[in-house]
């Protein structure tokens, strides 16, 4: 009866322990799906933490596009004439007077539409026939008064060209006059101030700020119209999960869960992150790792910016 | 003969068992994590889009400029900033949020307030999105008003500029009205350093006797202001003036224009704070309190009263 045995004890060897790989092998499947979706799941969350922060500045951004319509409805022709300037337009040309009509004296009196155009100050050299007062590409002509603060004393003469707009553009921005939070007029800041809208001891939710990042005429070349013309106004918001230690906080729950105690701190956590792979003997492992302290302090103190973008039609109305 | 056929000894399901059991249960916990930050993270994007959705109605022409009551004052809209949560004590030592009112030919405040309450829970203003999740919704706004009769720029909004003056034409004699100085171009008279790149040539041709002759646009000076050259010379300074705030230095060519000018003394820009809280494990309507899986989203922005006056 050899054979029998023979048989039945490789029967037995052949079946033995077959469960156990079925097991092991689901388990790899399962393991593997697992932190599959770990992973996915923890990016999703991130990314959603972001949008968060990214649509934090995109309102900054259109709230600094309210503050310049409020401004362009009340300072209409000071808006037009720091646009005309900014592109050598004259504001004031009358297209119903000849040029050179009168000679050189007309010259002066109706300048035509561009007279950012010349090298020759008429005033200094009345013969002058080109109707010019500066050269838009030269250098500067003319010194700026000295000891004058704000007044633009370098750069090319299409820089001072733009400084009514420079100094039209300036306050419609946070921070402004002063650059701190307690001498400027509109502020966005979690640490406790007296604000001008909110009252004394204020708090923002976080930290941002806003400004006006271009003023651009869109008249197409040898289009323009004399009395209107169409901008482009471009506003950049920013917001940060922290600025100098300032964190992102509530107003309404504090540290306990509570409306008692000190503002409760939004800021995101540090991230931890699951790699997966093969450890001993092959089998998988998912390997977690919180994220460096440097790379998080880095990532909290990075701006998240956003920009509005509107196109007004202004012109000049006295 | 027939084949002896051999089970699963217990050895074997033991051991399986043991296995399955070693790596199942750390699975179902990875997948039951993964699937609670789905959730955290679905609340989130839902509190972003109804924080968006009500803050881009806020700023819409749809709200009036003068229908926000920043104080909370009013009860026209079914609420009152006394009734409804505040500020901590250390933020604006409680702060009532702000309210709607009823204007003339403007949108009913009741109508407004169900921008922020599906509710009308008087206590508390509460949202429900489309999924049926609640969301308590906070609402705190500010005014930036007109401090005085004058621009102060370090106290109040203030719009500033250049002003856009011009030359005079008579300069073909070479003959610099302004200021009474001396007519010689070589000079360089001081007219030239003041305003070296903003003379706009206008076709006036007498001799300018007022201030606004110099300036077109500008207010129109008091009746009867007959200034001296010399006076005239200090009031286009004075009118020019802006303090730099560090140096108190002049700084010329700005001027300041103050909202009570535009007929705007209640203010003409007014913040907007918007707050949601929720719990991603809970609806509000059960009365549960919060706890650290409670979840917030602020948003800030800001509306001009750009209405037609």
């Amino acid at each position: 009866m050899e054979p029998l045995r023979t048989r039945t004890a490789f029967s037995r060897r052949q079946r033995g322990g077959f469960a156990i790989f079925i097991v092991i092998l689901v388990s790899i499947v399962l393991s593997v799906f697992a932190v599959i979706l770990w992973s996915i799941e923890s990016g999703s969350s991130h990314e959603t933490e972001l949008i968060i922060e990214k649509k934090q500045a995109e309102y900054l951004a259109k709230g600094a596009q309210q503050h310049a319509l409020l401004k362009f409805r009340y300072l209409p022709t000071e808006l037009y004439d720091a646009v005309a300037y900014s592109i050598g337009k004259n504001p004031y040309y009358d297209f119903g007077r000849p040029l050179k009509a009168g000679g050189a004296l007309d010259s002066l009196l109706n300048p035509g539409p561009m007279f950012f155009t010349g090298t020759k100050d008429p005033l200094t050299n009345p013969a002058a026939a080109a109707v010019p007062i500066i050269n838009r590409s030269g250098d500067n002509i003319f010194a700026p008064p000295s000891g004058v603060s704000g007044f633009p004393s370098s750069g090319t003469a299409e820089d001072q060209m733009k400084y009514l707009l420079t100094f039209y553009e300036a306050d419609i921005a946070t921070d402004y006059p002063g650059g701190g939070k307690d001498d400027s007029i509109v502020v966005v800041t979690s640490e406790p101030h007296n604000d001008i809208a909110m009252g004394a001891g204020w708090r923002d939710p976080f930290f941002g700020s806003y400004v006006v990042e271009s003023l651009a005429i869109l008249g197409l070349t040898g289009g323009k119209l004399y009395d209107k013309d169409s901008i482009l106004l471009t506003t950049r918001g920013q917001v940060y999960q922290v600025f100098n230690n300032i964190h992102q906080i509530s107003l309404v729950t504090d540290e306990s869960f509570g409306a008692t105690g000190n503002p409760r701190q939004l800021t995101e956590g540090r991230r931890t992150t699951s790699t997966a792979k093969f450890g001993a003997h092959d089998f998988p492992e998912l390997e977690q790792s919180f994220e460096a302290l440097s790379d998080y302090q880095n990532r909290l103190s990075t701006a998240r910016t956003e920009i509005a973008t509107g196109l007004y039609s202004v012109s000049r109305q006295k | 003969m027939k084949e002896l056929r051999r089970g699963v000894t217990l050895i074997e399901i033991l051991i399986a068992t043991a296995i399955l059991a070693a790596v199942v249960i750390p699975v179902a916990t990875f997948i039951i994590g993964g699937m609670r930050r789905t959730e955290i993270s679905k609340h989130s994007a839902i509190a972003l889009a109804l924080g968006a959705n009500i803050m881009d109605s806020l700023l819409s022409a749809s709200v009036p400029f003068g229908s926000i009551d920043p104080k909370g004052t009013s009860g026209d809209g079914g609420v009152s900033g006394g009734a409804l949560p505040k500020t901590l004590p250390s933020v604006a030592n409680k702060r009532p949020q702000a309210t709607f009112k009823n204007t003339t030919g403007g949108p009913p405040a009741a109508k407004l307030e169900g921008i922020l309450n599906d509710r009308k829970k008087n206590d508390t203003r509460v949202k429900v999105s489309e999924e049926g999740l609640e969301f308590e919704v906070f609402f705190f706004a500010g005014v930036y008003a007109d401090d005085g009769t004058k621009p102060a720029i370090a106290k109040e909004l203030t719009f500033c500029y250049v002003p856009n003056p011009y030359v005079p034409p008579d300069a073909v004699a070479a003959n610099h009205k302004i200021l009474g100085l001396p007519a010689s171009p070589a000079t360089k008279n001081p007219i030239d350093k003041l305003f070296p790149y903003t003379r706009v040539h206008e076709a006036r041709i007498n001799p300018p006797t007022a201030i606004t002759d110099y300036f077109p646009g500008w207010p129109k000076p008091p009746a009867g202001y007959k200034p001296s050259p010399g006076q005239l010379k200090d009031d286009i300074k004075k009118a020019f003036q802006e303090f730099d705030t560090k140096s108190q230095d002049p700084v010329f060519f700005a001027s300041f224009q103050d909202q009570r000018d535009f007929g705007r003394p209640n203010g003409g820009l007014i913040k907007l704070v918007l707050g949601l809280r929720w719990n991603p494990n809970t609806n509000i309507n059960q009365g549960v309190g919060y706890s650290k899986n409670t979840r917030e989203l602020w948003l800030v922005s800001f509306k001009g009263d750009l209405a037609q006056k």
